[in-house]
């Protein structure tokens, strides 16, 4: 009796654990098991996850916003003027992004002249003279900081410019350029001038030792930028 | 023998009743399996040295795998691999019942 009361008791404890058992293991090989994982790979994993999902939302609303124009130009009762002229905004559009509008907005405008070279002679004379790097690094700084748009003498920096100097002026989209070079760029006002203004960025650098270019630092709350003038030549670009 | 054959047949019926547990419970469900297991070789050894005792083994069965799985959720929470010492433990008592049962078996069969 004792006999056969044990053994059911054994027989449905091991029903029990088979089904457990079999509740665990998985024959996919394509799941992965559990991996345990140690707090500097799980903070990166967590990373890692957080910006799929948010590269995941962006391509959603893209693809929405993308299906709405599809529909749009689908529907048949959308008079051929209308299409055009959602054509002809979305270029608007492009061209604007590119640099090939004006645009306005709040941002700062930095005036930069030579120093006065007394002797001529002196071989430090030369960093006296605001030179191609210097608008180089001026230039990567406002981008740093997050300017939308910059111009220097009213040439817009778009990203195929160039800054070639050339003697005692500088060369911007071909364009010839001498001091005093002002430049001014649109953005937030407050993050530009604490970023430039660093001790280890442009301006405190052209105003310190050895070279004392003089930089007049201005907040405008319009300031104009024109749209980029030359051209953007794709000889060797094709599209992949 | 009893017991393998009800494994198999619990397996089975695991397999083809395609019970859903959430994926986050796996870690604490092999910590309490490990603890079941032990309890049932426990029950085997008992019953072959003739002092098998249901309620203990009922008391044990569920106890245990609890206790298991509680600790190994704790150990999660903590950071710390507590799981480990359920499996050591459980694992060495596996053994040793086996080998208690192991002798007894033979004895019996020497004894035949």
């Amino acid at each position: 009796m004792r006999n056969n009361e044990a053994n059911i008791f054994i027989f449905v404890a091991s029903i029990i654990i088979g089904i457990l058992i079999s509740m665990n293991i998985s024959f996919d090989n394509s799941k992965k098991a559990t991996v345990y994982l140690d707090a500097k790979q799980y903070q990166d994993s967590y990373n890692q996850r957080n910006i799929i999902y948010s590269d995941l939302d962006n391509l959603k609303t893209q693809y929405a916003s993308l299906q709405k124009k599809i529909t749009n130009y689908v529907m048949v009762d959308k008079s051929k003027e209308d299409v055009v002229k959602e054509i002809e905004n979305e270029i608007d559009q492009n061209k604007f992004l590119l640099g090939l509008t004006a645009v306005s907005g709040p941002g700062v405008r930095i005036t930069m002249n030579d120093a006065e070279i007394t002797d001529f002679n002196d071989p430090g004379a030369i960093n006296a003279l605001v030179h191609n790097f210097d608008i180089y690094f001026l230039i990567n700084d406002l981008k740093n900081a997050g300017a939308e748009a910059i111009s220097i003498n009213g040439q817009r920096i778009v990203d195929s410019s160039e800054v070639y100097c050339f003697h005692e002026y500088l060369r911007i989209n071909g364009q010839k350029l001498w001091a005093p070079f002002v430049i001014e760029a649109i953005g937030n006002q407050t993050n530009i001038k604490s970023y430039l203004y660093q001790l280890d960025k442009e301006i405190p650098y052209m105003e310190g030792e050895g070279r004392g270019i003089s930089v007049l630092y201005e907040v405008p709350d319009k300031v104009i930028i024109p749209p980029y003038a030359g051209d953007l030549p794709n000889t060797y670009l094709k599209v992949k | 023998m009893i017991a393998f054959i009800g494994l198999v047949l619990g397996i089975l019926i695991g397999i083809v009743w395609n019970v859903n547990i959430p994926d986050k419970f796996t870690p604490y469900m092999s910590v309490a399996i490990l603890a079941c297991l032990d309890s049932v070789f426990g029950a085997v050894r008992s019953l072959l040295s003739k002092n098998f005792q249901p309620d203990i083994f009922i008391s044990g069965f569920f106890g245990n795998a609890v206790l298991a799985a509680g600790l190994a959720y704790l150990g999660d929470k903590m950071g710390v691999p507590i799981y480990l010492a359920a499996v050591i433990v459980f694992g060495g008592r596996i053994f040793d019942n086996f080998a208690i049962i192991r002798r007894l078996l033979i004895e019996k069969a020497r004894s035949l």
